[in-house]
């Protein structure tokens, strides 16, 4: 196996000395197979290309796309590995050309690999779905225990030139399928200085990323807009190459290190698709300075409309229902309801608001702080005290990472237990979420799909004494910091977007009517 | 108009003054034209502060305006409008029999039904059912401080339904003994909630406490832009007649005349777009009004 991965490197090398011409000839060959072959697949393979790069895979968009996309060889084993988790009759084909591939010339692999793609490719097509025809796969950061998933991902970074993030301490066996990451040892240790593969500002984003420096979903979303836009400024495309084509391959390595940073989160998925949308979408006579400049309006109208005019939006709306002589209650610190709150009290409203904090994270600090500083009355309490307070309350105002399409709500850890415990009390519970974060996922649990957080942060020092400084040492003892968790639809009033008040089974309506404005 | 015949909703009734108001309207650009729409309408609910005016005029307003007025003569446009005021009053004139039809198929031979207070609609189902040979007592509530149950008693009688009026305290002791409970509405918020004469709140938590199905008859033209989160959220100019909400100061004291019921106690809703569950009134709501 060792000899044989060498041989591949070998021959993907190769691969990259090959000339504009012939990587152009290839691609077209490819089309033309398509094209014969699916002759009901009417759309050409460009299109196709959007389509399935448009496909919702919030965590996996650096693969799908360079699928189907470039032509050279180094992206024949992310083809491979994009369709191995299909049914194992193409996996089998695939493994038997990629070792055909390693002893034969390139023009008779291209024949066989484009037989075995296309079978692999018109799996998912053929599934009876009229609507989108997705076979959605596991992403790989799900599959942690997955040791053949861990080798995929290993090769795939290491052919991006992106260093692997090894996982950090004993994992709690129900979650040993997410990765854990100490932040200790951030992944830019591993990077040479200068950095060629990985653009500099990226580096900066994911260390910011990593030690957590930048937090929250807006935030996170903001910042990686404007690192892309410094990435699409400081691009120059390559002689022989096609600007659409070519920088949605330089930006799949840059996301994958963000990913190895921390995983991304579905905001962050929706504004890559968007941005790999507009990118593909540059028509090929577009000069470079204009395709640039004009990719740098639509980040900063994207950033405009899906989160500054949204935040106005949803303001406007939730404005309407704090009433005078409330008492609202906020968790955490999210800059949505902060921004509501705040809006409120400059329309003289009068309420006061509970601050609700937990920890390892403490962010209702943060939040109070700003609170505060505005001159709202606020009280702080722990979530431990919840239903001490809760008699008091009048509404709940949450804000969300995430809206699942079944109406789940994904958010900060300890936001379902509020809902839970409101609903118990029959208080209202509002989230508040702009539609730029609604995801085609489903998911009803918190296990599934999470985050796992450094769980040093849980060692807490008192007194001069850190009970918890050895953990790694008890055989027996595990630290569990989650991220995120799920909120069932039941337990949710009403959420508050810029589309307007929509109860919360009615997320996949505005995600249909979405789709159909694209 | 709605006092002279007892038989057309007052939305319906307003909707028509408005068609008439239309047609007599001399304002020279589509922007006044809209305006004085909104301000007909607003004079509207003064006189009658139903919910369904309140909906009905909207969705009036939105349906004649949808088209894409592009005539550059002012007259033509009207025209157009008027065209399409009168379809949609032609429209909402055949909803409730589409509902009526809808509905009596869930009435079973030998059901008993509870109903509260008066609804036009409840009772073209009820019609429909008799005239299907169906065999069923309704018990309708007395619905104070207007006594509107026992008009709709009444009207039943003349149908040859039996029918028994009880008291509005005795939703709790009666609801073993029915079958199945059918209201009608004022208005359907968009969380898929009702808001109908005060009274339907209790009946509908006695009915999910004995598991016994609660069905709501509306029409679509209804569906409200509201999302109220409680009792206290609905807006008050609903809530009390207009006379009271111009003389009364302190609205506290004044008894409201409708209440708001959440849709997890609602089983399904009766509308002329079909058969629909308190979730899917929102997936319609959006359809109607974007």
């Amino acid at each position: 196996m060792g000899d044989r991965l060498t041989a591949s490197t070998m021959l993907q090398n190769e691969g990259k000395e090959l000339t504009k011409e012939e990587k152009q000839r290839l691609r077209k060959e490819k089309k033309q197979h398509k094209k014969n072959k699916k002759d009901d697949k009417g759309p050409p393979e460009k299109e196709k290309e959007k389509e399935k790069a448009s496909v919702p895979a919030p965590s996996k968009p650096a693969t799908q796309s360079p699928a189907h996309k470039a032509a050279p060889a180094p992206v024949h084993a992310s083809e491979s590995a994009a369709a191995a988790e299909k049914p194992a009759k193409s996996k089998a084909e695939l493994r038997a050309e990629r070792r055909a591939r390693q002893d034969s010339e390139r023009t008779s692999k291209q024949g066989k690999k484009e037989g075995g793609q296309q079978s692999a490719s018109s799996k998912p097509k053929a599934t009876p779905n009229e609507l989108q025809p997705v076979v959605k796969r596991l992403p790989e950061h799900v599959q942690v225990d997955d040791p053949a998933a861990l080798k995929k991902l290993a090769k795939k970074l290491e052919r991006q030139q992106v260093p692997l993030r090894s996982d950090y301490g004993y994992k709690v066996s129900l979650f040993s399928h997410l990765h854990q990451y100490s932040r200790k040892s951030p992944p830019t240790l591993q990077i040479s200085i200068p950095a060629t593969v990985i653009h500099p500002s990226i580096v900066r984003l994911g260390l910011q990323y990593s030690q957590g420096i930048i937090a929250g979903s807006n935030a996170r979303s903001v910042a990686l807009l404007h690192t892309f836009k410094q990435v699409i400024q400081d691009y120059s495309t390559p002689p022989n190459e096609e600007l659409s084509r070519d920088l949605v391959n330089k930006l799949s390595p840059y996301i994958s290190f963000l990913s190895q940073c921390r995983p991304l989160s579905a905001s962050m998925g929706n504004a890559i698709k968007y941005i790999k949308k507009e990118i593909s979408n540059i028509p090929s006579q577009c000069k470079e300075e204009e395709a640039k400049g004009k990719l740098q309006a639509c980040i900063d109208s994207y950033i405009n409309e899906k989160i500054i005019l949204a935040s106005e939006a949803i303001s406007k709306y939730a404005i309407e229902k704090i009433s005078d002589g409330d008492v609202i209650l906020v968790y955490g610190c999210s800059s949505l309801v902060n921004h509501i709150l705040c809006k409120a009290f400059e329309k003289q409203r009068k309420f006061r608001v509970i601050v609700v904090d937990s920890r390892p994270r403490l962010e209702g600090r943060e939040a109070l702080r700003r609170l505060v500083k505005k001159g709202i009355r606020c009280t702080y309490v722990l979530i431990s005290a919840l239903s001490y307070i809760l008699p008091e309350v009048s509404k709940v105002f949450l804000g969300a990472h995430a809206l699942l399409a079944n109406g789940y709500v994904m958010s900060r850890v300890g936001t379902s237990q509020i809902a839970l415990v409101a609903k118990a009390y029959n208080v209202p519970v509002l989230v508040c979420c702009e539609t730029y974060k609604f995801c085609e996922r489903v998911q009803t649990d918190s296990f599934v799909s999470n985050e796992l957080d450094d769980p040093d942060d849980l060692i807490v020092t008192r007194n001069g004494k850190s009970h918890l400084e050895n953990w790694q040492t008890v055989k027996s003892l595990g630290l569990l910091n989650l991220v995120y968790d799920v909120t069932p639809p039941d337990f949710v009033d009403l959420v508050i977007t810029d589309l307007g008040m929509i109860p919360c089974t009615s997320v996949p309506v505005v995600l249909r009517v979405k789709n159909v404005d694209q | 108009s709605s006092q002279r015949d007892p038989d057309v909703a007052s939305a319906v009734a307003a909707i028509r003054s408005l068609l008439e108001f239309l047609r007599r309207d001399q304002s020279e650009t589509i922007l006044g034209l809209r305006e004085n729409m909104t301000q007909a309408i607003r004079r509207l609910e003064e006189t009658d502060s139903s919910v369904a005016v309140s909906s009905g005029g909207e969705l009036f307003l939105r349906f004649i305006s949808l088209t894409s007025l592009e005539h550059p003569d002012l007259s033509q446009c009207k025209n157009v409008m008027i065209e399409r005021g009168e379809l949609f009053l032609k429209k909402i004139s055949l909803s409730r029999g589409k509902v009526g039809k809808l509905c009596h198929t869930f009435i079973k031979d030998g059901a008993k039904i509870l109903t509260h207070s008066s609804s036009r609609v409840v009772l073209k189902v009820l019609e429909n059912a008799a005239a299907d040979n169906k065999r069923f007592t309704v018990y309708v509530t007395e619905s104070q401080p207007d006594s509107a149950g026992k008009r709709m008693a009444q009207k039943l009688r003349k149908l040859n339904i039996p029918v028994m009026v009880v008291l509005d305290a005795a939703v709790g002791y009666i609801m073993e003994k029915v079958d199945l409970v059918i209201v009608g509405a004022e208005g359907v918020v968009e969380s898929g909630g009702v808001i109908n004469k005060i009274g339907t709140y209790q009946m509908a938590v006695c009915s999910k406490a004995h598991n016994k199905p609660f069905y709501v008859v509306a029409e679509s033209f209804k569906f409200v832009r509201l999302y109220p989160l409680n009792q206290q959220d609905v807006p008050d100019r609903f809530k009390y007649t207009a006379d009271i909400l111009k003389t009364v100061k302190d609205l506290n004291q004044e008894h409201p005349m409708i209440d708001y019921t959440p849709p997890s106690l609602i089983t399904l809703l009766f509308t002329d777009l079909g058969v629909l569950t308190p979730s899917a009134v929102s997936d319609e709501l959006i359809k109607l009004y974007l």
